[in-house]
């Protein structure tokens, strides 16, 4: 197994709410918790989780956005948190992101020119314009947008799908070698979700680049292909092939997440939703076990009293279950 | 709909406005005042003269005291150390929570130390607090700025915060330091600017609670009441006015100190409007 | 025998002080009778929520409806009176807007929220509008102790359901939903969806769906609308128009939705993001459209009958 990029090893996030006039009192919110994930060259990971499933907050602490409460992050090999100040720009160049919203991604005042060159700028400390400016046009005719419609535009101007693909150039900009794309084609028009979908994959195969997707929505991960990790209340509970997994789940939220995908079949999705209870509203209740066994139609006294750990089964794949699903 | 230049917005929705028109030329009138007002007064303020106790007439505009000092030149004189002071303290004031605000909202680590901080300040009830300091110290005019400046900075730098805390949670600001710019840059470039047009609102509206401030504390005779300002003129007018039955000595400063908070109160509250909605940012997706 | 609701060339503008935007564009529509649902698909900028909220005769602000008539049971919508507004609205036909769950006052609990809407409309005394109240939380779904709780203690979930109980209190004919489960996850969203079709079934009403998913439609509503650009471009039962799309924007919606029976997507013209929308005479999807003729760019096609029972607006046709 080659060396991963970027490695996320046993990372936990916990927010932690002070109250009261002198900041006494605490609430704690589990995001992540014990989680691990490797990224190697060219890879396509894909994560997969429901909002509160930890998705986002992991794909934040491997872009070095936030902190873990314990646990870390590293690149090349090296602790994110011990990389000096050369080194960390590196990091930098070499991890970008994409996020959910494009309206807000960008900045307003920045007109997207600038807004794109500014990696190459502060990253790759280019100063010369005229480079810049050639590499700016070059990114931004390569996610597919024409040069002189976006020329001089502010990003109030212009549509969701053309933010979006900006906000793709801006990330190419730095040349990095891990692109995290969080939730990048939800906000858009569902006929422009295929486009950037592609435009992605076009753009990892070109750059050799590995790409992180961070997704609710189990037919986009179906396209993205891959490795998957289906997370569920801050935990990965499966993880292995993409196309595998989603023919035969193992864990019974992924088995429900496969169900409840969209279908195009006349009579609607497969299953029935009615005997699903939903979510427990007050957020962290779970005490011990599996934080799924309230909902889950297989639970057995076990899953309300130990936590199940991630472990191989069928090869290359990690259930995180008591009871697994074997087949159909 | 954001603008890029987000003087030119300001400037256009306070000319624009009833309520800022109103306040804008209270305020000017008394700027005028205390600028122009010290070259054409017709009497020294602190003059004494036979006409004691007179109502308001052609000689004096606004009658005399119980000495025979004309109200109107007192005013005049007493309008810097009024209206000025209540500038000088605002603007600390504004300065200081601004700098707690941003901090504390922009970094994590500091962000209990800034609550604590701000929580504390603000249980104190203002206006007992700056009496026991003055009266703690030998106080002249800037000392009562620095006063006034350690009870106003709180509330200033609270709602600091909360804008920093929505500016921060906003995509872009990440997206900013995946680009590569520095914490210092984002706070220069893109949290001060934002927070520019709520951290001018609040200094108007600081203003007029200075001024207000200030007043209270000369007319409880903090500071030197035998220095010309409107407060101590009602310090002294309260003590004898009422004997003698000088309405006009009480009305003119109690109502300039009004009118003038008044004034910068009704900019104030335009420029809040203006910076409010400026700083959602709005998700344009039409149906 | 007039229609339940018979929406005729209807054009509504919006003006700002540079410009104005077309948002709908001379659009018909019928909703024969009861127990007619239907489901609203198009993209943003199509004009769907500008026509719920036409219906509903809420076009206000910098909006006005410069055409077109809009007819409740042959009663004209748009040229209501007050009085008759009010017990129109929520009474006749109701709404659920889009993220609705978000305007719920912070102050009132649930059940409050519910009795309101009771009372505003109906002159009932304050017991029997709790009743009503809690029966109606107990059809979609919700447990008698959550109906005491303050929109803050709500999942989205459950905040949905309270405003589609709003939205039912009153027994309207017709319901307008607006994107109702956008903001949910999958489990949430089935749910919904279920208790919006069993409520609907139950009291017999006529349903409009208003989504930009189209892979929520099938299951709940019959018939299907699909708009674009402010234009009705295809109509028809739901069945017949996934079988067989005819306009090629629908085609074009089909292929395109992510599902997950898919086996893989290609698409030639990803690269190339189409610029904004630049007003042309013709056909306002011919700059998209792979069959476009040179006909499609001068003159604007109608919507006209085909195959019987389907409406398409297309030069192909």
């Amino acid at each position: 197994m080659s060396l991963p990029i970027l490695l996320g090893e046993r990372l936990s996030v916990e927010f932690i709410n002070y109250k009261g006039l002198f900041q006494r009192k605490k609430t704690t919110i589990t995001a992540l918790k014990n989680v691990s994930l490797r990224i190697g060259r060219s890879d396509t990971v894909v994560v997969v989780g429901e909002s509160g499933s930890g998705k986002t907050t992991l794909a934040k602490c491997l872009a070095g956005l936030m902190d873990p409460t314990q646990g870390y992050v590293s690149y090349m090999g090296k602790d994110i948190r011990r990389l000096s100040g050369k080194e960390f720009f590196e990091y930098r160049a070499g991890v970008q992101m994409v996020f959910q919203d494009p309206f807000s991604s960008l900045n307003p005042r920045w007109d997207v020119f600038t807004s794109v060159a500014a990696p190459i700028k502060y990253l790759r400390k280019e100063i010369n314009q005229d480079i810049i400016r050639k590499k700016v046009s070059e990114l931004i005719t390569e996610v597919g947008l024409d040069l002189n419609e976006i020329q001089g535009k502010l990003p109030h101007q212009l549509s969701g799908g053309q933010l979006q693909r900006i906000s793709i150039a801006r990330a190419l900009a730095s040349d990095p070698k891990v692109l995290i794309a969080d939730e990048p084609v939800t906000m858009l028009d569902a006929s422009k979700r295929i486009s950037v979908l592609n435009l992605l994959l076009d753009l990892q195969r070109e750059h050799s680049m590995s790409l992180l997707f961070v997704t609710h929505d189990l037919a986009a991960a179906k396209v993205m292909g891959g490795k998957i990790v289906v997370m569920y209340h801050g935990r990965i509970i499966e993880s292995g092939d993409t196309l595998q997994i989603i023919a035969k789940p193992m864990h019974p939220y992924t088995r429900l997440l496969v169900d409840l995908a969209p279908r195009l079949e006349a009579g609607g999705s497969a299953r029935n939703g009615h005997d699903i209870p939903e979510r427990p509203y007050k957020g962290d209740a779970v005490k011990s076990g599996c934080s799924f066994a309230n909902r889950c139609k297989f639970a057995t006294d076990i899953c309300y009293k130990i936590e199940p750990s991630l472990e191989v089964n069928l090869g290359s794949r990690l259930v995180a279950c008591h009871n697994p699903l074997t087949t159909s | 709909m954001p603008t890029r230049n987000a003087l030119t917005d300001i400037f256009n929705t306070l000319f624009s406005r009833r309520m800022s028109q109103i306040g804008g030329v209270i305020v000017l009138i008394f700027i005028a005042l205390m600028l122009i007002g010290p070259y054409i007064i017709p009497y020294s303020p602190y003059a004494t003269s036979s006409s004691v106790n007179s109502p308001p007439s052609s000689k004096h505009i606004f009658g005399t005291n119980y000495l025979g000092q004309d109200i109107f030149s007192q005013l005049v004189v007493g309008a810097y150390p009024s209206m000025g002071v209540g500038v000088e303290a605002a603007s600390g004031a504004v300065l200081l929570g601004l700098l707690i605000g941003i901090l504390g909202g922009y970094y994590r680590r500091l962000e209990a130390l800034m609550a604590v901080l701000t929580n504390a300040m603000l249980t104190f009830p203002p206006l007992p607090l700056m009496v026991l300091l003055g009266s703690l110290f030998p106080v002249n005019n800037t000392l009562i700025a620095l006063i006034m400046m350690v009870v106003l900075w709180p509330v200033v730098a609270r709602s600091i915060y909360s804008q920093v805390l929505v500016i921060k949670g906003l995509p872009y600001v990440d997206v900013m330091k995946l680009s590569g710019l520095k914490n210092r840059s984002i706070i220069m470039r893109i949290i001060v600017p934002e927070v520019a047009p709520i951290a001018i609102a609040y200094f108007v509206l600081t203003v007029a609670t200075g001024i207000v401030l200030v007043s209270a504390l000369q007319f409880l005779g903090v500071g030197n009441p035998d220095l010309i300002s409107w407060g101590s003129m009602l310090y002294w007018a309260q003590q004898f006015a009422f004997y003698y039955g000088d309405w006009w000595w009480i009305l003119a400063p109690g109502l300039s100190i009004s009118l003038v908070a008044t004034g910068f109160a009704l900019i104030g509250f335009s420029l809040e409007e203006v910076a409010n909605p400026r700083l959602r940012v709005v998700n344009v997706q039409t149906a | 025998m007039s229609k339940l609701l018979e929406i005729t060339n209807l054009s509504v503008k919006y003006f700002t002080a540079k410009k104005s935007i077309t948002a709908l564009n001379s659009v018909s529509l019928t909703i024969p009778s009861n127990k007619y649902t239907l489901g609203l698909v198009g993209e943003s900028g199509s004009g769907k929520t500008t026509l719920a909220l036409s219906i509903m005769n809420l076009i206000e602000g910098s909006g006005r409806v410069i055409a077109g008539r809009v007819e409740y049971n042959g009663e004209d919508v748009l040229s209501m009176p007050p009085k008759r507004l009010l017990s129109y609205r929520w009474r006749e036909v109701s709404m659920v807007f889009q993220s609705a769950m978000n305007s719920l006052s912070p102050v009132k609990t649930a059940l409050s929220h519910i009795e309101e809407v009771i009372r505003v409309h109906e002159h009932v005394p304050r017991p029997i509008a709790r009743e009503r109240g809690l029966a109606l939380l107990e059809e979609v779904g919700l447990d008698r102790e959550q109906t005491n709780l303050y929109p803050h203690e709500l999942s989205g979930g459950m905040k949905q359901r309270v405003v589609i109980a709003m939205a039912l209190a009153l027994c309207p004919k017709i319901l307008i939903a607006d994107e109702p489960t956008s903001a949910l996850d999958v489990v949430t969203q089935k749910k919904i969806l279920l208790i919006l079709k069993e409520n609907v079934l139950k009291m017999g009403l006529s349903l409009i769906f208003i989504t930009h998913e189209i892979t929520l439609l099938p299951g709940i509503v019959e018939n299907i609308v699909v708009m674009y650009s402010g234009e009705i471009v295809e109509m028809g039962s739901l069945r017949d128009v996934f079988s067989s799309p005819l306009h090629p924007y629908t085609q074009n919606l089909i292929k395109s939705a992510l599902t997950i029976d898919k086996n893989s997507i290609i698409d030639p013209n990803y690269r190339n993001e189409q610029p904004n929308n630049v007003a042309n005479v013709g056909c306002k999807y011919a700059r998209f459209c792979r069959f476009a003729l040179s006909r499609c760019w001068q003159e604007k096609p109608c919507l006209r009958v085909v195959n019987g029972g389907r409406l398409v607006a297309c030069h192909l046709y």
